[in-house]
C-alpha cells in the first residue's frame, strides 16, 4: 500500500533534524485533531463558513507535511463548503481514514 | 446577531420609521455595486461577509437586483461599512477589477438623511441610486474627516490598520537603516503554529545567504498583531499567510505596500487560486507562493532580496 506521507520535502527543509521534526510532527497531531473535531462541529451546526476555514487549516499543515492525499481531500472538502450535511459526513469519514493513516505513517518517527 | 432578508425594497418605509421613532438607537448603511462583484449567489455573499455583518445586532439585506444590493444595520459601529469595504476589496471584487472598492460600496447615514431616503425610495430605485450616488463624493469627504478626527494624525493603510505620525516617522527611520543592519529582519505572519514553526526554521537556516548571519524571525498569527510588529521593526521581508485568525493576509499585505511601496511581501498560502493571485497582484506583492512549498523557493525570495537591496552582502 502507497504510504500516506513523503517525507522528502520535509526532511529537506528541516535537513533531516529529527528532534525538530519530532516537535512538528506532535504540532501536526494536535493541531489535525483539532481541526477534525471543529470540521464535525462545524458539520452538525451546519455551519458552512467554519467548514471552509477548518478544511482549509488541515489543507495547509497536510500539504506542508507531505500528506498529499489528506490535503486533496481538504481541498475537496473547503472547495465543497456548501454541500449537503449528508455529503459532508462522507467527507469526513474519507477524511478522518486518511488522517488516521497519516497518524499511524508518523508514528515511527515520533 | 440576527440577518432579515429582503427581496425588494417595500419594507424599507418601515424600517426608516422605525429609525425614526428611537434616534438613540445607531443605525448604518450601505449600497454595495453588485455588477462589480464576482458572480456569486445572495447566500455566497451572506457567508462571505459574515465576518462583518456579525459586528452588527440586526441586518437587514435588500436584495434588489444583479446591480446593488443595500445594507441596513442596528449597532453601536456605525462604520462597519470600513470593514465591509475592505472586505470587499480583498476578497470579492472581479478578478482583475480595477475598481476602487470605495466606488463599489457607499455609506449613507440613514438617521441624518432620513426623510432624503424616503422620499427617494417612495420615487423608485433610481432615485435611490441617485441619492447615494450624489453622496458618494460628500461621503468619501465626511469619512476622511472621521478618520482624521478619530484617529488622531493618523495616515496610512485600510480603516483597520492605520498608523501615528510617529510610528510613521519611526518605520521611515528604521527603513533607512535597513541597508546596514547586520541581521536580516524578517516577519512571518501565520495562524497555525504548525506551519509557523516550520517556515521559521526554515528562514533562520538561510545564514549562508546572508553573509553567515542567522536572520532575525519574529513570528505573529494574526494582522493586527503584525502591522504593529511591522510598523515596530520595519522588517526586510514580510511572508504573510492569507486565511488568517483576525482576517486576510490581502488586507495587511495592502497596509504594508500603501504605507511603504518598497516593502518586501511575500503572500505564503495553500489558496493558490488564480482569484488570490490575482488580488495579490493588484497588491503589488512581491511573490505568491502556494504550499506545499520547498527551501529552495524560500530561499530564492531571500536571495532575491538580499541581491537587490543588500548587493555588498551577497556571498
Amino acid at each position: 500500500m502507497v504510504s500516506p506521507i513523503n517525507l522528502d520535502n520535509l526532511h529537506s527543509m528541516t535537513d533531516g533534524n529529527a528532534e525538530f521534526e519530532r516537535e512538528i510532527f506532535r504540532l501536526f497531531l494536535v493541531s489535525s485533531r483539532e481541526a477534525m473535531a471543529s470540521l464535525r462541529l462545524s458539520c452538525d451546526q451546519n455551519n458552512n463558513e467554519m467548514w471552509g476555514k477548518e478544511a482549509h487549516a488541515l489543507k495547509g499543515i497536510s500539504l506542508n507535511l507531505g500528506a498529499d492525499a489528506l490535503g486533496a481531500l481538504c481541498k475537496h472538502a473547503q472547495e465543497s463548503a456548501a454541500a449537503p450535511q449528508a455529503d459532508k459526513e462522507i467527507m469526513l469519514a474519507a477524511l478522518e481514514h486518511e488522517l488516521t493513516r497519516v497518524h499511524e505513517a508518523l508514528q515511527p518517527f515520533m | 446577531m440576527k440577518i432579515v432578508e429582503h427581496s425588494g425594497l417595500a419594507p424599507f418605509t418601515s424600517l426608516m420609521d422605525e429609525m425614526e421613532q428611537d434616534p438613540s438607537i445607531p443605525w448604518g448603511m450601505a449600497r454595495v455595486k453588485k455588477n462589480y462583484l464576482r458572480s456569486i449567489t445572495d447566500q455566497a455573499f451572506i457567508l462571505a461577509t459574515t465576518p462583518v455583518l456579525q459586528e452588527a445586532d440586526l441586518i437587514h439585506i435588500f436584495f434588489i437586483d444583479g446591480k446593488r444590493t443595500f445594507l441596513v444595520w442596528k449597532s453601536p459601529q456605525k462604520s462597519i461599512y470600513k470593514r465591509l469595504r475592505a472586505l470587499i476589496g480583498t476578497t470579492l471584487l472581479q478578478p482583475g477589477s480595477k475598481i476602487q472598492a470605495s466606488v463599489v460600496v457607499t455609506p449613507i447615514d440613514p438617521q441624518t438623511r432620513n426623510e432624503e431616503l424616503k422620499a427617494a425610495i417612495k420615487s423608485g430605485i433610481e432615485a435611490l441610486d441617485g441619492l447615494f450616488d450624489n453622496v458618494q463624493e460628500s461621503a468619501t469627504a465626511e469619512e476622511n474627516e472621521y478618520d482624521h478626527n478619530s484617529t488622531s494624525n493618523t495616515q496610512g493603510g485600510p480603516a483597520a490598520l492605520v498608523a501615528t505620525s510617529a510610528q510613521i516617522e519611526h518605520y521611515q527611520q528604521l527603513c533607512k537603516e535597513k541597508r546596514y543592519r547586520k541581521q536580516l529582519h524578517i516577519l512571518v505572519v501565520e495562524d497555525q503554529i504548525f506551519s509557523q514553526k516550520l517556515l521559521c526554521d526554515v528562514l533562520r537556516s538561510v545564514r549562508a545567504h546572508n553573509n553567515n548571519e542567522t536572520p532575525l524571525v519574529d513570528a505573529v498569527d494574526g494582522i493586527q498583531e503584525a502591522w504593529k510588529l511591522y510598523l515596530k521593526k520595519a522588517p526586510d521581508i514580510s511572508f504573510v499567510d492569507l486565511g488568517l485568525s483576525d482576517g486576510s493576509g490581502h488586507t495587511l499585505a495592502r497596509a504594508m505596500k500603501e504605507l511603504d511601496p518598497g516593502a518586501t511581501i511575500i503572500i505564503v498560502t495553500a489558496n493558490n487560486y488564480e482569484e488570490e493571485l490575482s488580488v495579490a497582484r493588484q497588491n503589488n506583492v512581491d511573490g505568491f507562493i502556494g504550499k506545499p512549498y520547498n527551501k529552495k523557493q524560500i530561499f530564492d525570495c531571500i536571495e532575491r532580496y538580499v541581491g537587490t537591496f543588500k548587493p555588498s552582502r551577497k556571498r
